[in-house]
């Protein structure tokens, strides 16, 4: 419950010594006037510490609107004045993490709190995909004639907000177009299944359910044949590097990976597969064991709205793993043979390919590793000569990625070079290979 | 570290500072009287302060300097001291020292008075001795036979004691025709003809027979009692009159020099004598001072310093600022070589012409199958739509120059590279765009060449 004066208070306070020191020797009459400045400023010091103190008991309630990536995210900060001193005026500073992008609402603001009254403010965010913290809001109050400025208190606790990833229904659509079967699971090996495959001669101890009658009246014997039921084990491994922020908003590796990640796993549902997700944080693995259908998906968008921007910028170096990955996923891989699939940048890739080196040479699991190409962001601001200039200069890295991928070839994963537009469909083509 | 915790603030202290001054002015000054007579606070040859030493050791003692304020307890046992009053008892006086003892089951009385001035007290007692008024002889040699010792003693002009009754003549001079008595003993106490015998000079000197005598006669009067010392009598003086001339010479020897020093000092410190003085000195310094034209506006610019430093000082203060918003960052990949670009701060050098041709040869070889060296380069660029001038012109420069670059050539021998190199980017966009890609549109070889 502290304020303090201004700079301004002390010119008011030279002013009264002035004044009073010119009439106590008989130079102008205005002694009067500078006890009238002197009693002018203990008034507004008590008010500003009876202010103060009404503005370190407020009530602040915090809601939130919208948590789907690429709409608003509306935070509403209602503040409600308990007491009958008026708070005039007070200065608020939201405070949100400086990766997230103000689409409406401004971010500071100056106003006045009647007494038993209320404050609305809000602000609205670009949602962008994972966890954020918005608030609190720091206050600072000043008397209307900001001469006495109170402490920097904070006003109400963070919001917690989850963003989930925009899943694009024209890829989902084209991901199934891709695959041979509408949503039921099926290889090309055939067996007992109910999709049919193809036809072919009889021959002893098939089952006389199975003959295909239609040949039979042309005088051959056939059985017809289907498509035998498996099921696939997909995990994804999205390794989450310093550089999976790198690039403009909404449009970074990790959000990128997180909408293909999140249309996959639809995908996977759908077609009632098992599907994990991991995500590789430094030398820290989180994520969901298999699950199967729906509650396989709900995991999934969890799990990538629950990713902390705020924990990756901080990070010292990109870095993926210290050797104990491998190990501990092969502690929850299931028996069957498990598809893993590898979502990662350049800047990770090496490090993420001698973690998951032992998973390939196991022999239990097909590892993909998918590397998204480094997008050169924000060229179109840029010349042609300079857009030209800028290309023949990191000409020489992108060839650099060339060779990182022979290398990571080299330890038996099946890596590939994508970018974000082809990487879900690239992803789905390489499992319907699987399959076969 | 533990907090430092103000019980009193700064503030109340001076504020009650300034009232404990004003009420100190308001008061008046403290005077602390000086003694020359028989009072026990004098430590002079004429006090009773070894007396009173004497009996705070020995005795319960109370000091009386207002009979009013006397509070005793019921059934007390006391004895009543008055030694050498320099000034009379009233009748008044007596009776309220009878009514102050009046609780008390045993009252007994010690009077050493050569001056008569304690009668008033006997009357009022009830004694039978009475003093007298004029000292016969300067020092009678007295000897004295008491129920509690034998001593001769010398008396320092005593007056004689008169009585009628029963009380006992225990102070007889010797060595005279005329013997006066000078102590009686009676049931009320003793009366004795001479204070001098209780005071400093006689209980300081080396003859320890006074001391011994004074000692067994309190010891015999007061047997498990309270002692009353009476002070009402002494005459106090003003320590100002000793610089006043206003004392007789023959006293001043009689005064205690160290509370003289102490009673002036008190007196010398006490606001109310300084404060004014000072106040109106000051007063005519500054208006003095004001008549001189540069001091006049000397002293009101000190004034106005003085004034705004304490009316600032009273508040802690801090520049206005208003709060840091949140900056938003964005990381765009290559980020450092685009603002380089865009400053205008990045000039194409040799490494740059060998990257483009590398980049041309590339996806020449990539796309047609021919390297950019080959003879049949720039037929395959002609069949894929360039002009067959430029596509000879660009294999041609490109080589030209891609040897100078690498050393197999110094032919030409002056080259600015920068120059020479955009005019390659120039030549070779139009290449690029017959193969399907692009440098310097927004969609370039990125993507299309992994």
């Amino acid at each position: 419950m502290i304020t303090k004066s201004t700079e301004r208070a002390l010119a008011l306070a030279l002013f009264a010594s002035l004044s009073i020191a010119v009439d106590t020797f008989g130079l102008v009459p205005a002694g009067r006037l500078g006890l009238a400045t002197v009693l002018f400023l203990i008034f507004l010091k008590t008010y500003s510490t009876l202010a103060q103190a009404s503005l370190e008991g407020l009530r602040v309630k915090v809601s939130q609107e919208g948590a789907l990536e690429g709409r608003p995210l509306r935070v509403t900060f209602e503040i409600c004045n308990p007491f009958i001193i008026p708070i005039a005026f007070v200065e608020l500073s939201l405070r949100y993490p400086e990766y997230l992008k103000l689409s409406a609402g401004s971010p500071a603001l100056l106003g006045a709190i009647p007494p038993r009254g209320c404050l609305s403010y809000s602000v609205s965010f670009l949602a962008r995909v994972g966890e954020h913290e918005i608030g609190p809001l720091r206050a600072v109050f000043r008397d209307p004639l900001g001469i006495f400025r109170g402490t920097e208190i904070e006003l109400g606790e963070k919001a917690l907000v989850r963003v989930k990833p925009r899943e694009s229904e024209k890829l989902r659509r084209a991901l199934f177009s891709i695959s041979r079967s509408g949503g039921m699971l099926r290889t090309s090996r055939a067996g007992e299944g109910l999709e049919f495959l193809s036809t072919r001669e009889y021959v002893p101890g098939d089952d006389l359910r199975r003959v295909f009658w239609k040949a039979l009246a042309k005088g051959r014997l056939a059985v017809k044949e289907f498509d035998r039921e498996s099921t696939q084990y997909n995990l994804v491994l999205l390794a989450l590097g310093k550089d999976m922020l790198t690039g403009p908003y909404l449009q970074t590796p990790l959000e990128h990976a997180a909408r293909v990640i999140a249309v996959l796993s639809r995908y996977f549902a759908e077609k009632g597969e098992q599907q994990a997700l991991y995500l590789v944080n430094g030398d820290r693995l989180d994520g969901i064991k298999m699950v199967r259908g729906r509650k396989g998906y709900e995991l999934t968008i969890r799990a990538l709205s629950s990713v902390r921007l705020h924990d990756l910028l901080n990070q010292r170096e990109t870095s993926v793993g210290k050797g104990t990955i491998a190990r501990e996923l092969l502690m929850t891989l299931p028996r069957e043979r498990v598809n893993i699939i590898a979502i990662t940048t350049m800047g990770s890739a090496r490090q993420l390919a001698e973690e998951l080196k032992v998973l390939a040479e196991s022999g239990r699991c097909s590892v993909y590793m998918f590397l998204m190409v480094p997008q050169f962001y924000g060229v179109e601001t840029m010349s042609p000569m300079e857009r030209a200039i800028f290309r023949i200069k990191s000409f020489q890295e992108i060839l650099s990625m060339k060779d990182a991928l022979k290398e990571i070839r080299k330890t038996g994963i099946k890596a590939v070079i994508v970018t974000p537009g082809d990487m879900a469909r690239r992803i789905v083509m390489r499992l319907e290979m699987e399959r076969m | 570290m533990r907090k430092k915790v103000t019980l009193v603030p700064l503030f109340t202290l001076i504020l009650l500072l300034i009232i404990g001054f004003i009420g100190a002015i308001e008061r008046g000054p403290l005077t602390l009287s000086v003694y020359v007579g028989a009072h026990p606070a004098n430590e002079g040859p004429m006090g009773l302060s070894e007396l009173y030493k004497m009996l705070r050791a020995n005795f319960s003692v109370i000091l009386v300097n207002s009979w009013k304020d006397v509070k005793l307890e019921e059934k007390c046992r006391v004895l009543i001291v008055i030694v050498s009053p320099e000034l009379p008892y009233t009748g008044e006086e007596a009776a309220r020292i009878a009514e102050a003892v009046r609780a008390c089951e045993e009252v007994r009385l010690l009077v050493a008075d050569e001056t008569g001035n304690a009668n008033p007290i006997l009357a009022e007692f009830g004694s039978e001795v009475r003093i007298g008024t004029n000292a016969l002889r300067e020092y009678p040699l007295v000897a004295v036979d008491a129920p509690w010792g034998s001593y001769v003693l010398l008396l320092d002009r005593p007056s004689p004691l008169f009585a009628h009754g029963n009380a006992e003549a225990i102070g007889i001079e010797i060595g005279v025709q005329d013997p006066q008595v000078y102590a009686f003993l009676e049931s009320r106490g003793l009366v004795w003809g001479d204070g001098s015998v209780f005071l400093n000079q006689v209980l300081r000197s080396e003859n320890s027979i006074y001391r011994e005598f004074v000692r067994d006669t309190l010891s015999y009067l007061c047997n498990n009692c309270t002692i009353l010392l009476d002070a009402t009598k002494a005459q106090a003086m003003n320590p100002l009159d000793f610089f006043h001339g206003n004392v007789s010479p023959e006293v001043v020897p009689l005064v205690d020099p160290f509370s003289l020093l102490i009673s002036l000092l008190s007196h010398i410190i006490h606001p109310s004598n300084w404060f004014f003085p000072l106040a109106r000195l000051v007063n005519a310094l500054v208006a003095d001072l004001l008549v001189v034209s540069p001091l006049r506006e000397l002293i009101i610019v000190a004034t106005f310093i003085v004034l705004s430093l304490f009316i600032s000082s009273r508040e802690s203060s801090e520049r206005d600022v208003p709060l840091r918003e949140v900056t938003e960052v964005h990381w765009y990949g290559y980020s450092a070589l685009k603002d380089k670009i865009m400053k205008g701060g990045s000039s194409l050098k040799k490494d740059d012409f060998v990257a483009l041709y590398e980049l041309l040869d590339y996806l020449l070889l990539s796309t047609a199958g021919v390297s950019l060296s080959s003879p049949e380069a720039a037929s395959v660029l002609q069949n894929r739509g360039m002009s067959s001038e430029k596509a000879k012109a660009l294999v041609e420069f490109m080589n030209k120059y891609y040897r100078r670059a690498t050393g197999k050539s110094l032919w030409p021998p002056v080259v600015f590279w920068n120059s020479t190199t955009r005019k390659a980017i120039s030549l070779t966009e139009e290449a690029l765009k017959v193969l399907g890609y692009s440098l310097m549109e927004a969609r370039g070889i990125e993507g299309r060449v992994l």
